[in-house]
């Protein structure tokens, strides 16, 4: 086992260096993705906002902070904002409730409830832009929802729900539930698989009835799916567009008007490229902060 | 869990299970309905045959596909670099990767629009298949991370002594024990590359490279609006991917919650 120093030491560098070397070709693929597309995107976005630019001509005027001085001045703007943040509480808040209910719900003695935890999740899978689509003409005045109110009220329902200013993002935040609770189900489902027996069978015995459990075991059990839930449901609130592109476009008026709509209609409608690249920097610091929550929660699961 | 319930408990639930099938079913059962007014089923038939839609099929299938492959072939390198080799700056490399995860496509459309039209790459696949690669690969990233993370140490150590190089541990041991984990990712990242609409939206006009996520409005734009054939082609779109998730229901459930549990 004793060799010369020289040899133990010169021997095993070079080959070592040279893995060294090729580990990070590994890397290469998805860093010139990433890089290449999101930051170098997001750069470019902070560089196109100090401009006075359609988005196609080879350059635009520097305007400087106008474009943000704007935004700030913008009711459009604010209204966008309003509206994202009503609708990611609205359908976070129901969908976890609905979710909940839905575990609590395959785990009783119901007839059916392999069904539901099957078709619980069906909508989850659809396409947004095909739920929109049906929705939109499901719910106009004449349509088939209302059809179906008519029949259970046994008086005429008429609502434009789209339409509507009152009911619109109402609507919409609806539609967003009833294909996304399936999600919050599935999480709140496998986390309760996990809750040990023994821990509910105690409570059983100390008398306490099936609210209370839920109440003060379980729902408490399960507060790591409570922050996943929320963490996850303002990220899909701030990417949602096609579910309001499809169904109102963000009207009436500005009624429902998301940021990512409101970016689509700058940039693409009325090529006011500079203003919506101003617009972009806001919804991606936005969504920074909840990246980096993600990816915390995660990895803290995963040791 | 809670099997050991009371008659009105019993009742109570029984009848919450029932008012949420109800609820779940009513709209689809509505769509089907619609789509079958006027012709009837030959909707169905009227649709494929007097539109693109197999084109629109075949669109989809491809942009679907090869977004799939690079996004497994970037996330799971990246990963075996991240968690395994970990090269000096890794850890660096990482959070350049997951910083792009909750980004909204949308916000990246100025400079996508401009890049895009710079290089000619207007009405190609390519205009899709890349920013989608670009901002599905942090998710698949951080999953195949945690899950090479996870493996015992050994595994890698005992080939590298058996003399594997860095290559073939990649390609003979790593690739077939991460199997679970490329089925998580393929998921994912097929039924949202399948289901994406905002980027063949903004960057494809040509009627032959449409996706089909796009016939419902080619449908709209069509001088006639004809609903029940606009929901026959909702229909059609939705049941290859629903016939995926009946058949394949636990792995579809665990490419879902992989983003969240693991």
């Amino acid at each position: 086992m004793t060799s010369t120093p020289t040899a133990s030491r010169g021997a095993p560098l070079r080959p070592g260096r040279r893995i060294a070397l090729s580990s990070y070709l590994y890397l290469v693929p998805a860093l010139i993705l990433v890089v290449g597309v999101v930051h170098v995107g997001i750069v470019a976005n902070i560089g196109y906002s100090t401009l006075d630019w359609n988005g196609i001509s080879p350059n635009g005027k520097p305007v400087g902070v106008a474009n943000y001085v704007k935004m700030f001045t913008d009711p459009t703007f604010w209204v966008s904002l309003r509206n994202t943040l009503v609708f990611a509480v609205a359908t976070i808040a129901l969908q976890m409730i609905f979710g909940f209910a839905l575990a609590v719900l395959v785990r009783t003695r119901a007839f059916l409830r392999g069904l539901l935890r099957t078709l619980a999740f069906v909508p989850v899978v659809l396409a947004p832009a095909v739920v929109a689509t049906s929705f939109r003409f499901l719910l106009t005045p004449d349509g088939a929802i209302n059809g179906l109110l008519s029949s259970i009220t046994g008086q005429p329902v008429d609502q434009a729900w789209l339409a509507d200013p009152s009911t619109a993002l109402a609507a919409i935040v609806l539609i967003n539930v009833w294909q996304y609770t399936g999600y919050s189900f599935l999480i709140y489902d496998a986390a309760m698989g996990q809750i040990d027996h023994s821990v509910i069978e105690a409570t059983r015995i100390d008398g306490a009835s099936t609210w209370q459990l839920l109440r003060h075991v379980v729902a408490p059990l399960l507060s790591g799916s409570h922050l996943v839930l929320i963490v996850l449901g303002v990220i899909s609130a701030l990417k949602t567009f096609d579910l309001v592109f499809l169904t109102t476009a963000g009207g009436p008026g500005t009624t429902t008007q998301v940021l990512t709509g409101y970016i689509y209609k700058q940039v693409i409608d009325q090529f006011h490229a500079g203003y919506g690249a101003a617009l972009s920097v806001a919804l991606v610091a936005i969504a920074l902060v909840f990246s980096v929550l993600q990816v915390r929660l995660s990895s803290r699961e995963a040791r | 869990m809670f099997q050991h319930q009371r008659l009105p408990g019993r009742v109570i639930s029984q009848i919450l299970v029932v008012i949420a099938l109800a609820l779940l079913i009513a709209p689809l059962a509505m769509i089907v309905q619609t789509s079958l007014q006027g012709q009837g089923p030959e909707n169905y038939a009227i649709v494929i045959s007097t539109t693109p839609f197999l084109r629109f099929f075949v669109n989809s299938l491809v942009i679907s596909g090869v977004t799939v492959l690079l996004v497994l072939i970037c996330s799971i390198s990246s990963a075996y670099a991240i968690a395994t080799l970990r090269p000096r700056g890794s850890r660096l490399a990482m959070v350049l990767i997951l910083a792009g995860m909750a980004l909204p496509g949308i916000a990246l459309i100025v400079p996508l629009f401009y890049v895009i039209q710079a290089l000619g790459l207007l009405n190609t696949y390519w205009a899709v298949i890349v920013p989608l690669t670009a901002i599905s690969i942090p998710f698949g990233a951080l999953v195949a991370t945690n899950y090479i993370r996870a493996l015992p140490v050994e595994l890698y150590e005992a080939a590298r002594i058996d003399g594997a190089s860095n290559w073939t541990y990649f390609v003979r041991i790593l690739i077939p024990v991460a199997r679970p984990i490329i089925a998580v990712i393929t998921i994912f990242t097929f039924l949202a590359a399948w289901n994406e609409y905002t980027l063949p939206l903004i960057f494809i006009q040509e009627t032959d490279l449409q996706v089909l996520t796009q016939v419902p409005t080619y449908f709209q734009s069509q001088r006639l609006v004809d609903t029940p054939k606009i929901f026959a082609a909702g229909v059609l779109i939705s049941l290859p991917i629903v016939l995926a998730y009946v058949l394949m229901q636990r792995l579809f459930r665990e490419g879902m919650s992989a983003g969240a549990v693991k």
